[in-house]
This record gives C-alpha cells, sequence and structure tokens, in this order.
C-alpha cells in the first residue's frame, strides 16, 4: 500500500513535468499544441506553420503573430510550403485537399481536390509554377499552378507519401515513405532516374542539399542517411534513438561538414555540427526541425512539436555533448 | 483511499496528453477476470427443469489476455483469450454440484469500435470501447459427485464426474483503457457472454455470464501514420 | 495467423478426447404442476449409450431411492432421443404424501437412474378399468387388464374375493393369471392402496354342461360315456367325478367325453359329475354299480382263525372294498376275486364275536347282503363282550393306587338263580352278570375297605361276603374281619357280626347243601398232623363254629405250604387241593359230615393250586383251566383220572372269576375284563 503511493505520486509528479516543459519560453502562440509542419522564409525571418485547420505566420524574432490563414480546410492541415518568390502558401490537410494561398492577403488562390489520400507533405518547384504533394494513400502529385492542372501522377511508391522534394535546379524530385524507398524523378520526362534503398523502415523526411549533389533521409529505421547522388553512395549514421521524423541540413561551406540536426518522435533533438553534438529532450514527438538560417555563431532551431507546439530553441540551452 | 482517489483525478485534469500517438497500432492486456453467472437456479431444457450447473456458480475467476491491432481511426481487431474457473456452486434447495468446479478456456476474435485520444481533457488519456465477439472455448467439468446412479456398471459413475465440451457463443462488451504513459496504462472490461454448451451429464445447454476484467494495457507498437 | 489456426485445430482434437460414455444418461427434472389430480414427472436423456435401450420412465415410491423392481414404475412408449420428455403421472399417488422419483434408463447392460427429486403429491387420479381382453376363460389362463391408472407396483387384482397372480403390470395395463375363483362368474377388481375399480362386464370361466349319461348302470372298469357340452373348453381341468373321486376323461369331441368306471369304486351307487376350471356340473343322473350278489359261504362251522370262504358275484375288485363281517366282526381279506372271496375270522384275543351262531354279512360300497345261513363258531372258548369294570388304577380308599391288572385278579363270584354275582376286591363294585343274555348290570358297592382275598358263600339267596386282607407291601399284612350280607331282592348290604377270631390267614368261603364254610386251608398240628381248618356259619345265628379235619402224615409236610384252593364239586362233595412249594400238588375229596377224606388223582399239571383261575361243573364233570397254561383238565370221577384239552384256551385268566350255568362254564376278569364262555362239548 505504502509504495502504491509512491508510485502514484511519481506518476502525478512526472505527468505534471511533462505538463509544463523546460523550454515553455519558446513556445508561439499558437492555438493548438500539435504542429505538424512550418517552413521558414528565405531570410528566415518569417515562419509559418500549421494550427488546426489553419496556418499561422510568425514572426521568428519576437514570435509576434503577423497573419493566419483560416477557412480553407475542413480538417487539420498536415503540410505547409511557402513558394521561393514569396507570394504564395500551399497547405495540404487530413481533409485531402491542398490549398493555394495569396501569402499577402491570406486569401484562397486555389483548391485542389482531386487526391483522395490525407496530403501529407507539399513543395513548390524552384521555379514557383509547381507544387509537388504525397498523399497518405500512395501516389504523389505534380501540379501546374497556372493550369490549375495535375501534371502528373506518381505511382511508384507501395505505401503512404511522407516527404517529397524539389532538387535546387528543379530538376529532379524526390519522393519517400513508407516503403522505405526514395525515388528521384527527372522532372523532364518524369521517368524514374534512381531508386535509393538503404532504409529499414518509413522514411520520414527527405533533403536535398549541397545543390542538389546530396540528399539526407531520416526515418523510422532510427538512421540517418547522407547520400551522395553522384557516386549513389551514402554514409548512414544511427541515431540510438527512437524513429528519426525530421531532418535539416546545412548547405556545407568551404571544407566543413554539413551540420544537420534531427527530431525524433520521443522528442529528442541532436545537431551534430561536426565537433560535436547539442542535445535536448522535449516529451513529444518532434514533427519538424529547422535551422534557423543567419544566426551567426549561434545555432538556432525551429522545432514542430505534438504537444508543446511550436518553438524555437537556442543550442545555448541544449547539452552540449562530444 | 482518498488520496489515492484525489491524485487519480489531478492527474486526470491536469495533464495534456499524448494526443494521437498513445493510441497505438497493437496492445497487449493482461487482466484479472471474474464475475457473475446470470441464470435462475433451475435450467429449462425443452420442459425438464432441473438444477442448473453453470447458473449456481457463485465464484468466477481468472485472467484475460488480449491482443488488438489497431485497424482504423476507431476500428480495432484483435483476440482475446480467457481462462476462467467457476467454483462455489450453491443454490437454495439443492445440492445437486455441491463441491464442482469448472474450468473453461476461451478465445474471442474481437472487434472494437472506440474513441480516438484527443488532444486534451479525460479524453487524451482515456478511451472508451465496445467490443463484439463471438467465442469458442473448451469447458471442464468437474463434478464431485455423480447425480446418476449407474447399475451393473458402477465404474461408470466415476467416468460421470468429468465432464469436457466444446462451447461457443458471443460476447458483447465495453470497456475504457487508461494510459498512464506511452506504453502503460489500464483498462477495465464489462461484457456479457452467451454461450451454448451440450453436455451429457448437466441439464445446461447454455451459459450467461457477466464478466469483468480488469489490468493492464502495454502498448506494442506504435501507428505509423500516428501524426496525420 | 497461423498459430491461431493451429490453436483452433487443437481445440477440435481436444474436444473429440472426451470420455467415452458408455453408460446412457438421464437427467430427471423437478416435478411440477402437482395438483389433485397427480403431477408432471420431467426427464431428458442425455446419451443414449453404446447399447439399444430398452426401456426409460420414471420409478416413484415413498422411500428414497426407488428401484425399478420394487417401486411404481412408468414407461415412456415413445423411441428414445436424446431431448425432453414429460408426462402426467396420476396413477397411485396419494395426497398430502411426499414420494421420491427419478428417471431411469435402461440397455441391455446397464441400468442408469437420474437424481432422486422429493415431491409432496396432492393426489392422483382413481384407477379405471377399460377393457378386458376377454371375458371366457379357464383358470390358469393370462388375460390383460387395460384401464388407466393403475399401480405399477401396488395393484392388487381380484376376482370377486379371490387375489389373482400379477404377472406383470403398469400404469395403463395389467396381466394376470386367473385363479380359481370357484364360481362361474365374477366382477374383476383392481386395487390400489386407496381406490378400488370394478370391471363393468363380468369374467366368466368355462363350465361344462351334462346332459346324458350312457349306461346308467356299470361295473368296474366299464366304459361309460358323458355327453355335453364345453368339454374341450380346458381339456387340462378336465376330469370326471364318481361322487368325489376324480377320474380322469378322454374327450373324444366337445360334446363327448368317455371313461371308465374305476376299479375302486366304493359306492353302490352315487352322483356323476365333471369338475373343469375347479366348478363342478352334476348330472342329473345317478349313476349305480351293477349289484353284486353273496351266494354263499363254507364251512358253515369254524374257529376263530379259520378261512373262511365267501362266494357270490360282482365282488369289487378291489378287495379291501368287500367287507365280510362275521357275528358283527369284520374278518380280514386273505384273497378273492370278482365271485369269491376267502377271509380269516380274528382270533377272540382281538374280536368279540356277538353270537356263536353268527350272521356272515357282505358289505360292498355300501350295500350289505347276508345268507340266512348262519356260521357257527366252534371254539370251546367263546369271548364274550368285556366286563364293564375299567382297568384304570383305582384307589382304595387307603390310598393306594391299585394297577389295573390286579384289580380282577381277586374278585369273588356267587351264582345265585344262574345270576352271578361278582365283587370286585379294590374298588368296592358289585356287580350282577346274567350270561343268558351276556347283560351285566351295577349293583350296590360293598360297604366295606377295598380287599383282596374277601371269602364268602351264597346261602339261602343271600351272599354273605366279607373278611379277607389288605393289600399293601407289609411283611405282616392287616386283615379284615368285617362279615357282610348282601340281599340281591333289595340290593342292600347288610353287616353281620366281624368275624371272631383274630384273622392272620386267608379265608376261602364255600357252601355245600349242607351249610356254608369258610375255611384257612391245611396247617400242621402239635403232632405234626396234616389238618384241614374250616368253620360253619349259622345264618341263623350270625356264628361260627370251628371244625378240623385230621389229614395225618404227609411227606411233604412243611411249614411253608402257601397254596391252596377248595371247590365243591359236581356231586357236592368237597375237594381241597395243596401245593407245598416244588412238591406235586395234592388233592383230596373232603367229607365235613364225617371229617373224613379221600384222595384224589393230582392233574398234569404240579402247578399252584391258587392258580386254579377257572373250574367249571359241566355235565357233571370238573373241569380246570390254570392260569399261564392253556390247558383245561376234566376229572372223570369213576376212573379218578384228569384228561387234558388243549383246544385253544385263553390264557389270561390269572386268578378272576369262574362259574358254570346251563352246562356252560363262564371265566373271565383276572388280568383283563375279557369274559369267555367255555363249552367242552365243542
Amino acid at each position: 500500500m505504502r509504495y502504491l503511493h509512491s508510485i502514484l505520486f511519481l506518476v502525478v509528479f512526472s505527468s505534471l513535468a511533462m505538463a509544463k516543459g523546460k523550454y515553455d519560453e519558446t513556445v508561439f502562440p499558437t492555438e493548438s499544441k500539435f504542429i505538424y509542419d512550418a517552413c521558414l522564409s528565405k531570410n528566415g525571418k518569417v515562419i509559418i506553420c500549421t494550427d488546426n485547420t489553419g496556418l499561422k505566420v510568425f514572426s521568428v524574432e519576437n514570435k509576434m503573430l503577423l497573419g493566419n490563414f483560416t477557412g480553407g480546410h475542413k480538417d487539420k492541415v498536415l503540410c505547409v510550403a511557402l513558394s521561393p518568390d514569396s507570394t504564395m502558401v500551399a497547405s495540404g490537410s487530413s481533409d485531402s485537399t491542398v490549398v493555394i494561398w495569396d501569402f499577402n492577403t491570406h486569401t484562397i488562390i486555389q483548391r485542389i481536390t482531386f487526391a483522395m489520400g490525407k496530403i501529407t507533405s507539399i513543395k513548390f518547384s524552384p521555379d514557383n509554377r509547381f507544387i509537388l504533394f504525397g498523399c497518405s494513400n500512395s501516389p504523389a502529385y505534380l501540379y501546374n499552378i497556372k493550369e490549375q492542372k495535375k501534371i502528373n501522377e506518381f505511382t511508384d511508391q507501395q505505401l503512404d507519401v511522407t516527404s517529397v522534394a524539389f532538387s535546387y535546379d528543379g530538376s529532379l524530385i524526390a519522393i519517400a515513405g513508407g516503403d522505405k524507398i526514395i525515388r528521384l524523378y527527372n522532372t523532364a520526362d518524369f521517368q524514374l532516374k534512381s531508386v535509393l534503398k538503404g532504409h529499414t523502415d518509413w522514411i520520414r523526411s527527405i533533403c536535398f542539399y549541397n545543390f542538389g549533389q546530396n540528399l539526407i533521409s531520416c526515418g523510422d529505421d532510427k538512421k540517418i542517411i547522407q547520400w551522395n547522388l553522384s557516386k549513389l553512395d551514402y554514409k548512414k549514421t544511427n541515431t540510438h534513438k527512437n524513429w528519426v521524423l525530421c531532418a535539416d541540413i546545412e548547405n556545407s561551406s568551404v571544407n566543413k561538414s554539413n551540420m544537420y540536426v534531427f527530431g525524433t518522435m520521443s522528442g529528442s533533438i541532436k545537431i551534430d555540427y561536426g565537433f560535436g553534438y547539442y542535445e535536448a529532450k522535449l516529451y513529444f514527438p518532434i514533427n519538424k526541425v529547422l535551422i534557423l538560417p543567419n544566426k551567426f555563431g549561434v545555432i538556432e532551431i525551429a522545432v514542430t512539436t505534438l504537444g508543446s507546439g511550436l518553438m524555437s530553441i537556442s543550442a545555448t540551452n541544449m547539452k552540449m555533448a562530444i | 483511499m482518498k488520496r489515492i482517489i484525489i491524485i487519480s483525478l489531478i492527474v486526470f485534469f491536469r495533464v495534456n496528453g499524448f494526443g494521437q500517438f498513445l493510441d497505438n497500432r497493437s496492445s497487449f492486456y493482461l487482466g484479472y477476470e471474474t464475475g457473475l453467472n446470470l441464470g435462475n437456479e433451475l435450467f429449462n431444457n425443452q420442459g425438464t427443469l432441473a438444477p442448473s450447473f453453470y447458473s449456481n456458480f457463485n465464484s468466477i475467476c481468472g485472467i484475460n489476455i488480449k491482443g488488438i491491432l489497431k485497424l482504423s481511426d476507431h476500428i480495432s481487431t484483435g483476440l482475446s483469450t480467457s481462462f476462467l474457473y467457476n467454483s462455489g456452486w450453491s443454490s437454495e434447495n439443492y445440492s445437486s454440484y455441491l463441491n464442482s468446479n469448472e474450468m473453461s478456456f476461451s478465445l474471442k476474435p474481437v472487434i472494437q469500435y472506440h474513441t480516438i485520444f484527443n488532444n486534451g481533457g479525460i479524453y487524451n488519456r482515456l478511451k472508451l470501447y465496445g467490443e463484439l465477439s463471438p467465442i469458442i472455448g473448451y469447458t471442464m467439468a468437474s463434478l464431485a459427485n455423480s447425480n446418476f446412479d449407474v447399475i451393473s456398471a458402477p465404474d461408470l459413475n466415476s467416468q460421470l464426474l468429468k465432464s469436457n465440451n466444446i462451447f461457443y457463443g458471443i460476447s458483447l462488451g465495453g470497456g475504457a483503457e487508461f494510459k498512464l504513459s506511452n506504453s502503460f496504462g489500464m483498462f477495465a472490461n464489462l461484457s456479457i457472454q452467451e454461450t451454448f454448451v451440450e453436455s451429457p451429464i448437466f441439464i445446461d445447454n447454455r451459459m450467461t455470464a457477466l464478466t469483468l476484467s480488469i489490468g493492464t494495457v502495454i502498448s506494442l507498437s506504435k501507428g505509423k501514420r500516428f501524426n496525420y | 495467423m497461423k498459430k491461431y489456426i493451429i490453436l483452433a485445430v487443437l481445440l477440435l482434437l481436444l474436444s473429440t478426447c472426451n470420455d467415452d460414455i458408455y453408460a446412457p444418461l438421464i437427467i430427471t427434472g423437478a416435478v411440477t404442476n402437482i395438483d389433485k389430480d397427480g403431477a408432471l414427472f420431467h426427464a431428458r436423456i442425455t446419451e443414449l449409450g453404446k447399447k439399444n435401450v430398452l426401456e426409460f420412465g420414471f420409478v416413484w415410491d415413498t422411500n428414497s431411492n426407488p428401484m425399478i423392481d420394487k417401486a411404481d414404475k412408468f414407461i415412456f412408449p415413445d423411441k428414445p432421443n436424446v431431448g425432453s420428455f414429460s408426462t402426467k403421472m396420476s396413477a397411485n399417488l396419494l395426497s398430502n404424501t411426499t414420494y421420491y422419483v427419478r428417471a431411469f434408463i435402461r440397455t441391455t447392460d446397464v441400468t442408469t437412474y437420474g437424481e432422486s427429486i422429493t415431491f409432496k403429491s396432492l393426489g392422483g387420479k382413481l384407477p379405471e378399468i377399460s377393457s378386458i381382453s376377454t371375458l371366457q376363460g379357464n383358470v390358469g389362463q393370462t388375460i390383460k387388464l387395460k384401464g388407466k391408472y393403475f399401480s405399477s407396483k401396488n395393484s392388487l387384482v381380484k376376482f370377486n374375493q379371490i387375489t389373482a397372480t400379477i404377472l406383470s403390470a403398469n400404469q395403463d395395463s395389467i396381466l394376470v393369471t386367473i385363479p380359481g375363483f370357484k364360481s362361474r362368474s365374477s366382477i374383476i377388481s383392481v386395487s390400489t392402496p386407496d381406490a378400488t375399480a370394478y370391471s363393468k362386464d363380468s369374467f366368466k370361466l368355462y363350465t361344462a354342461i351334462i346332459n346324458d349319461l350312457i349306461p346308467k348302470m356299470s361295473t368296474y372298469g366299464d366304459e361309460m360315456t358323458l355327453k355335453g357340452k364345453n368339454f374341450q373348453k380346458n381339456p387340462i381341468s378336465l376330469y370326471v367325478l364318481f361322487d368325489t373321486q376324480k377320474i380322469p376323461a378322454r374327450i373324444i369331441d366337445d360334446e363327448t367325453i368317455k371313461f371308465t368306471v374305476p376299479i375302486n369304486l366304493n359306492q353302490s351307487s352315487c352322483s356323476i359329475g365333471v369338475i373343469m376350471n375347479d366348478l363342478i356340473t352334476l348330472s342329473t343322473d345317478k349313476f349305480s354299480l351293477t349289484p353284486f350278489h353273496f351266494s354263499d359261504f363254507n364251512p358253515k362251522i369254524a374257529l376263530t382263525g379259520s378261512t373262511i370262504s365267501i362266494t357270490g358275484s360282482n365282488f369289487s375288485p378291489v378287495l379291501a372294498n368287500n367287507k365280510v363281517y362275521i357275528g358283527g366282526v369284520l374278518a380280514q381279506m386273505v384273497s378273492g376275486t370278482n365271485n369269491s372271496l376267502q377271509v380269516e375270522m380274528p382270533l377272540q384275543s382281538t374280536a368279540i364275536y356277538n353270537s356263536r351262531n353268527a350272521i356272515v354279512q357282505l358289505e360292498i360300497g355300501g350295500t350289505t347282503q347276508t345268507t340266512t345261513n348262519k356260521l357257527v363258531i366252534n371254539d370251546q372258548w367263546f369271548r364274550l363282550n368285556d366286563a364293564p369294570m375299567s382297568l384304570g388304577s383305582l384307589s382304595d380308599g387307603n390310598g393306594w393306587l391299585w394297577q389295573p391288572n390286579f384289580n380282577y385278579r381277586y374278585a369273588n363270584s356267587f351264582l345265585v338263580s344262574n345270576i352271578t354275582y361278582i365283587g370286585l376286591n379294590f374298588a368296592s363294585e358289585f356287580w350282577a352278570y346274567n350270561a343268558s343274555n351276556d347283560s351285566w348290570s351295577k349293583l350296590a358297592n360293598f360297604p366295606g375297605k377295598g380287599r383282596k382275598y374277601a371269602a364268602g358263600f351264597v346261602s339261602q339267596n343271600k351272599i354273605y361276603l366279607g373278611m379277607g386282607q389288605a393289600d399293601s407291601n407289609d411283611i405282616t399284612p392287616t386283615f379284615y374281619n368285617d362279615w357282610w350280607v348282601y340281599d340281591i331282592s333289595s340290593n342292600q348290604w347288610t353287616r353281620k357280626s366281624d368275624f371272631p377270631e383274630t384273622i392272620d390267614k386267608i379265608y376261602r368261603g364255600f357252601s355245600t347243601p349242607d351249610g356254608c364254610y369258610m375255611s384257612t386251608g391245611f396247617s400242621q398240628d402239635k403232632s405234626l398232623n396234616y389238618v384241614f381248618n374250616y368253620c360253619q356259619y349259622s345264618t341263623a345265628n350270625d356264628s361260627w363254629t370251628k371244625s378240623t379235619i385230621n389229614m395225618g402224615q404227609h411227606y411233604y409236610l412243611s411249614t411253608s405250604i402257601w397254596s391252596w384252593d377248595v371247590l365243591v364239586g359236581p356231586n357236592n362233595e368237597v375237594i381241597a387241593g395243596v401245593n407245598s412249594g416244588f412238591f406235586v400238588s395234592d388233592m383230596y375229596k373232603l367229607n365235613l359230615l364225617t371229617k373224613s377224606y379221600k384222595n384224589m388223582a393230582v392233574w398234569e399239571y404240579g402247578g399252584d393250586p391258587e392258580d386254579w383261575s377257572s373250574k367249571f361243573i359241566i355235565n357233571n364233570t370238573l373241569y380246570i383251566k390254570s392260569a399261564n397254561v392253556s390247558k383245561v383238565y376234566a376229572y372223570d370221577n369213576s376212573s379218578n383220572a384228569w384228561k387234558t384239552d388243549t383246544k385253544f384256551v385263553p390264557v389270561d385268566f390269572n386268578r378272576g372269576v369262574s362259574f358254570s350255568i346251563n352246562n356252560k362254564g363262564y371265566a373271565g376278569l383276572g388280568y383283563l375284563n375279557m369274559m369267555y364262555e367255555y363249552d367242552p362239548n365243542r
């Protein structure tokens, strides 16, 4: 009976502890604490995140609300992308629709409704003409915004598409998902250029870097793979943590290895900056990490969590390790 | 006791739960099962009334093991097994099966309809569900004394003290699951089951039982689609 | 997924490994719908077992654990199946009674009873008889009674008041054996402990009808015919009755039976009947045996113990049924045919013939015939009717119990006018015997004490009697000296003066035309002369005068003279005899007037004169028969010699009485109360 008291106390204490985190001050004032996706403006000053059925725009600096996109979706928004020219915002939702918004007026430009599954990831093409989005029922679509029509349907995926990406020059499209395979297509002819096999479980996030020469991917196999596309080889890193849901990587400067950050299902964030690590532990799944640019000397990341909202965390507040 | 209740209530209302990811793909339930046998003192089988074997057992206890796989937001399926022991046979007017007992093993493929874990509030941690399952099982009745008098083959009297039979039926239940952490929780399940059995040594051809199962839930795997 | 399939398969296999149950199983259900008409019994068969089910149902009783062979039983007519069965039980349920009921199911090798259920009955229905399988039959036949609410255990079936044997009984039918209820028709009743049902119809036994008897008269072994009806209905039980005798009949057809007159038929006429199913039908005609005829017998003169031949016709083939009576005595059958019989006349030691001229009768079948001729029984000794005195022990008043064979040994007899007056010694009875008609009449008892060796004589038609000796084991016996006289006409005893002298010896009395005398016999005087002592009585003076006769000296002189006797001979002479032990007896003729004597020849037997049990004077001849010797000695006066006659002599007279009337001698009493007539001329 005595032990029961102690156990309960511990349970309550930890629950309460979970409820109030260390990083509470860095939370952006979103309505929901379950932020599925976020994206940055080119200069890194503005961050757009999903918030329930709409989107919110915040100033990275002072976390002030800059804009609100509502009325576009019936169900929660799962992914968001900002056009390279910062004129459009695209959002994909659980309601299987994609909405293209005017970034400035916060109005709906287009609604794409032909998709069947949930829209799990969305990206603008570098030339602002297309959007590429992936669905939970496995296809991915390339859509011409101006012509308002579907250009191509990518159906090679066997399971959900979890992440899509355009290469820097827009010549390649990468699609990854539950079938553990990253497929690269030529945008010219939509032919499958290469197939990257290396993950042993769901791939959660992919990102081109080094101007299209490399690709970083992470997944439920707890691994981060940095692919060398020209050599078609890769470097696998075992994070020894939980499912790695997201990763972000800096383009390398000369003779400098790429700094990357990843976030896991259990709330671990690790920044590998080459000479060491910064680690942080939130207790909620990290859906997206974004390396905030232009922070000289200070590594700062934006993190979307399921349960703790959108945060920006400075590496100074993180634990250091070698 | 009071303290436990207060603390539990605090936990309930204070915590913003883990939300979706708590509703895992597969879970394993292990519980202690008890219940009561429903029915009258006498069982009526096509007009013949005789003391009921099953209805008059006062004590059911056993364990229940269940494995559940989440198919979609609201539907899960799985397999439940119970090992139950019936004892404490007593009847106001009869002593036919005094000191007898019965053991059963049953399998129930389960279809469960449940709520989704919400972002907040009680339903962040609490899941309510309803279950429907067919049952197939094996009952082993063990009598203390034979209610038959077999003349000219008295060694058969001892044979008639045991009867093993297959039973089948349907179970309808409901329950609640409360997650204490990502991988661990508690559950309580109430179900009513109606099964058919046929044995030559007693009159019953049906058993109706109300069972309560309380135990722990262990989450085994997380749903891949937990975040959408 | 694979794992679950394997598990399911294993489960299925497990279910088939259930214990193989060999016994049929039945569960007794609770009794419902209990009302005044009965109760509803339920059962459920859950297992039929390995062998064929013979029957299933319920047994119930007021005792716990009812069993099939002891309790009331109900058997379902249905085919046995796994399932529930019920029946409304109304038979043999008493109200306010607690019963135990259990279901049972029986195969060829096993019987299973379900649990025993108790219930309190509020009553049941009374039995009803709806039909009887046949209304006419024979004793011993089986009939089936059908109805409702019979008790399989407690039913009692009666035909009128006779209980029938129940072979089997259940709720609605009872199989019984017809009892012999000794009546032509009966009402059948079925009873349970609290009610009786009666049949509407009567049950009749087959009985025979007789129309004619052919012929009506016939003889032994002859064939006869009866005409009638129903003879073939129950042939095993059919007999012909001659009166009450059953004889088997040969059944020719339903209307004719033949039989033979039984050889052992012992009725000249009897009723003829037929018995069937224990019921008797009599013929209106009577049957008569062809009469027998008794023609003659031979020889006409015979001695007892000899064989007599009877001739005639139609005697019974069964010898014992031919009864020949000679003088009222049944003769012993020796041999015979249907027209001649040989019989043996029984000896007089075992039979008393009613006359020396005996009527010979033949009795067959209750009819008697006789011939005019009489059979002369030519034995010298002819037994008369026994004297009426009982042979039982008598007390003499002194407290002694006399042995029976002493009762008559010392009796006295006195002959007056052809009537013999006999007095007993130990009982004081006094009788008169009339030899002419062999009759006895009791007279006034002798008033004195019972005694032996009383002495007396007859004088002027009066009887004088007294003295004698009390019987005892004393060395010196007590002698009486009372003296009495009996008056025949008045049947009265009068006491006379006692004998004047002290008596220390036995006296014997006798009377001649000269007087009445008493004598003590022989003694020795001082000179050792042998002396005969006597005294004479004067009836007028009631006094005595002593005298003696000197006998002189004799070689046999001895002090121990203990046996002697005296009699009056045919010529009124006084004869005395003496035996002094081992010597031969001497006999003398004595002259009391002259006081002289003459020697007399002794008889052959040198026995004890006291044993001269019978003395007769017949045709002026003296005859003496001694006890214990089967001889009679006759004295020839002219030649002074004794002749011996050894024709059959009954040897029973040890002392007793003897007398002669009209040339015949009579003797009797002694050890037994037999009486004989002696005729030496035969």
